[in-house]
């Protein structure tokens, strides 16, 4: 039971990384940015082929993996940088899709829908990160430390000039200042802490294929970062746990391990709406977003 | 030939797509729920209960049209009376959309079914290709279907104060046109050409779970290709898709093919944002 | 100090601007006047660089800014108001007047590190020489119409700036309100400073600019000084129509 209640305690804590950076793309540029999954998933593949083919330490194989999730986001923001709203929003889903084919496709370096396994345990310092209590306390020191990153950030002058990129980009841009380049740095820097998350769910999965990062995944961040509450970090933690809980007492369900997946699915998707219906700004949420 | 029979296909829930953008503004994702949702409720009732199929594809219309009627009555009217702007719709419209996904899993198990209406049939040769008579029926009916729809838009009564509601709602409001029961009614006409797509999809290809989401997308982009608000440009984008996916097929892997339509939706985004035959109509924000 | 070129710009087949030239001269107060539709605003945001014009130039102290984005533009000297406020709803006057003062909020790293040191006493005086009644961390959504319209012209002169280009500055305000800003403009134009600015009434425009440029359908009709214009009888046709 406690073995159990330690790995879901780490996947709830790798998820809120994920909605905390993608609350910072949507709540402070006001663009519906649905990529996330595949920043994840680059990450994820980044740290496992890194360190499994490659024979690179965990260390420099997990900040890769954020630099390279960032470098995928950066490729998309300049594509994408005319787009707004609805536009904007279906061509970072698209890019999911482009992300998975290529996982699937490009078959000398991530085997395909094989997928990768024996993904090897981080060393740090040659210490041997096991997976239970060691890895949930690794996982825990890098959500902090994201988290505390993207809380100064907010709180600061530059969060208050990102809302007010969002609010108003024109005004903005009176005042001089560059609402381009400041777009730029909100997405690259939750690139950076999404494919961060996406290298430690690699080396605690231990094994990773295509399907791991599918567009059903998108739902539960977006669930999550919804239900806190747009522009609240605390929101998104908060979020996270209530929305990954949940899902977690249908394990104790007599129901069949198949149908545990589209049941969950189902269940985001109600709460999602029933959240858009009744309390569209979330539990913590300051802001609406158009 | 396989890029026309996908393109007729597409052209089908692409128009519905787009009408319901059209009146709405909107993107209707969960319109890939009615068609995921119709082309199991086809097979449930003609191979699971063993209805006629002639009886069992008129109430897959009408299941079609009663479920997008009550998403837009129980999901998208309440959310607007709240001032929802558009991302918040297309969010709650991917809810719908997963939903149904995970409801058909559940029902029906996530494996591919086959309806074994007509079986296989040898092709006919025409002009040097081979041809089944079913891929004729299905462009036949998707051909007749979109004719209809399109005569009835441009000229029926009920169609000019469609078409009224499209080009501008607040005025089309202002002389007296009751708006609500039009955007209802772009629904329940989108739901049922859906109904026929999905027909037309369970006869030719298979019923699974993940059909809603890619033919939701597909649609999308269909109409975003073509010009978004006009109807000849959403069916033009859609035969573009449809040969894109197939012809690339010579040249790349067949596992890229769900990453073609957004391949050539990022090329017109960047490069041509108004599409094919759109006009510039709701294109920024 | 800003020099207009042959401005020419059309929206859809309708000439808005048609080949405008003027200058604004250091320290001097130029008033843009014309009927409604004239393009005034078209062209102030022209000039401040958020609409492109077809054809033309901007010339800031005789250099070429018409390639320059609206936020290279604010950062060599323009600074501008709206002629409805463009504030921010979620952030507080202290946030807007911070903002308004440097660009060190836009630097992602010294933020993350330093905490800065407010000065609250600072943006006080502000909101007493501009006679905002509110605290600072009020927030601007609490704000009266013609409080933001003062709290805008307190963040453009906030800014390091040589031109400021204001945009009706008291159109839709109240008696009292009204005086206070034309005594704030009365101030800067003692000060020297040198100011755009666009307005409607006549007699504000007369007791406060140096120099009037009158604008119609696109072109303009008259420049001068004040009782130059507001006597040309081109200008009064313009107003009052063929």
């Amino acid at each position: 039971m406690t073995a159990y209640l330690v790995q879901v305690f780490t996947l709830i804590l790798i998820y809120i990384i994920v909605a905390a950076s993608l609350n910072l793309a949507i709540g402070f540029t006001g663009l519906l940015s649905l990529g996330h999954v595949a920043l994840f998933g680059i990450g994820a593949y980044t740290s496992a082929i890194l360190t499994k083919d490659v024979g690179v330490p965990f260390m420099p194989a997990f900040f890769m993996a954020g630099l390279l999730s960032s470098l995928s986001r950066l490729f998309l923001t300049v594509v994408t940088q005319k787009l707004r709203g609805d536009y904007f929003a279906f061509v970072t889903l698209g890019f999911n899709f482009l992300v998975v084919a290529l996982a699937q496709n490009w078959i000398s370096l991530t085997r395909g829908s094989l997928g990768i396994p024996g993904i090897p345990r981080p060393v740090i310092f040659g210490l041997t990160i096991k997976s239970g209590g060691p890895f949930l306390l690794l996982t825990t020191v890098v959500t902090i430390g994201s988290l505390f990153f993207l809380y100064r950030l907010t709180r600061s002058r530059y969060g208050r000039l990102l809302e007010a990129v969002r609010d108003d980009s024109v005004g903005a841009s009176a005042l001089g200042k560059d609402v381009y380049r400041l777009k730029y740095q909100c997405f690259v820097v939750s690139a950076f802490f999404t494919g961060l998350a996406g290298s430690l769910f690699a080396h605690f999965i231990q094994f990773i294929d295509p399907t791991s990062f599918y567009l059903s995944d998108i739902i539960i961040v977006l669930t999550i970062v919804i239900t806190g509450g747009l522009a609240s970090l605390t929101g998104s933690i908060l979020g996270g746990f209530i929305i990954l809980a949940i899902p977690e007492i249908l394990r104790f369900l007599p129901i069949t391990p198949e149908a545990v997946g589209p049941l969950r699915q189902m269940i985001y998707s109600v709460i999602l709406i029933l959240i858009l219906l009744f309390r569209p700004r979330g539990i913590l949420g300051k802001v609406d977003i158009d | 030939m396989d890029g026309l029979i996908a393109g007729a296909i597409y052209s089908l829930t692409a128009s519905g797509m787009s009408l319901v953008y059209a009146t709405n503004r909107f993107w209707h994702l969960a319109h890939g729920a009615v068609l995921l949702s119709a082309a199991y409720a086809l097979y449930g009732l003609y191979s699971l209960l063993g209805l006629n199929f002639y009886l069992s594809s008129i109430l897959t219309v009408i299941t079609a049209m009663v479920l997008g009627l009550a998403m837009y009555i129980f999901l998208y009217r309440p959310l607007r009376r709240r001032r929802a702007g558009n991302l918040i719709m297309l969010i709650a419209s991917a809810g719908v959309l997963l939903f149904f996904e995970g409801f058909a899993q559940i029902l029906f198990g996530s494996d591919v079914k086959t309806l074994e209406f007509i079986e296989v049939q040898a092709g006919i040769n025409v002009g040097g290709v081979l041809v089944t008579p079913l891929q004729l029926i299905i462009i036949a009916c998707s051909v007749v279907l979109l004719l209809v729809f399109w005569i009835f838009i441009k000229l029926s009564p009920t169609g000019k104060k469609l078409r009224a509601v499209a080009d501008n709602v607040e005025l089309a409001r202002l002389t007296g046109i009751n708006t609500d029961r039009f955007q209802a009614l772009s629904f329940v006409i989108a739901s049922a050409i859906a109904g026929c797509a999905a027909i037309l999809i369970a006869l030719e290809r298979n019923v699974e779970p993940r059909m809603g989401v890619n033919f939701a997308l597909v649609s999308f982009t269909s109409s975003v290709v073509g010009g978004i608000g006009s109807m000849p440009g959403s069916i033009l984008g859609s035969y573009l898709i449809g040969f894109a996916e197939n012809v690339t097929l010579w040249v790349i892997p067949s596992g890229y093919k769900e990453a073609i339509p957004f391949v050539v939706l990022f090329l017109f985004l960047v490069f041509r944002q108004n599409g094919i035959l759109g006009v510039e109509k709701g294109m920024r924000e | 100090m800003l020099k207009v070129e042959n401005i020419t710009k059309s929206f859809g087949g309708v000439q808005a601007i048609r080949g405008s030239n003027f200058v604004v001269e250091k320290n001097k107060v130029t008033a843009l006047i014309g009927p409604n539709g004239a393009g005034k605003t078209t062209l102030f945001d022209i000039i401040a660089g958020f609409v492109e014009p077809d054809m033309g130039r901007v010339l800031l102290n005789g250099d070429d800014v018409t390639q320059l984005l609206p936020h290279e533009r604010a950062d060599r000297g323009m600074s501008r108001t709206f002629q409805h406020a463009r504030l921010f709803r979620y952030l507080t006057i202290l946030d807007h007047l911070m903002m308004a003062t440097d660009n060190a909020d836009t630097k992602l790293w010294q933020n993350i590190w330093r905490r800065e040191r407010v000065h609250c006493d600072e943006y006080d005086a502000i909101l007493e020489q501009f006679g905002i009644k509110r605290t600072l961390d009020t927030p601007v959504s609490d704000l009266s119409y013609g409080q933001r319209k003062l709290l805008q012209i307190a963040m453009a002169l906030r800014r390091g700036h040589q031109l400021l280009m204001l945009d009706e500055p008291v159109a839709g305000v109240n008696k009292v309100i009204q005086e206070k800003i034309e005594q704030l403009l009365l101030d800067l134009k003692a000060r020297g400073e040198t100011v755009l600015l666009i307005d409607h009434d006549m007699n504000f425009v007369r007791r406060l600019s140096d120099r009037v440029i009158c604008l119609d359908a696109g072109m303009v009709v008259a420049a001068g000084t004040p009782n130059e214009v507001l006597s040309d009888p081109k200008v009064m046709e313009a107003y009052l129509g063929k």
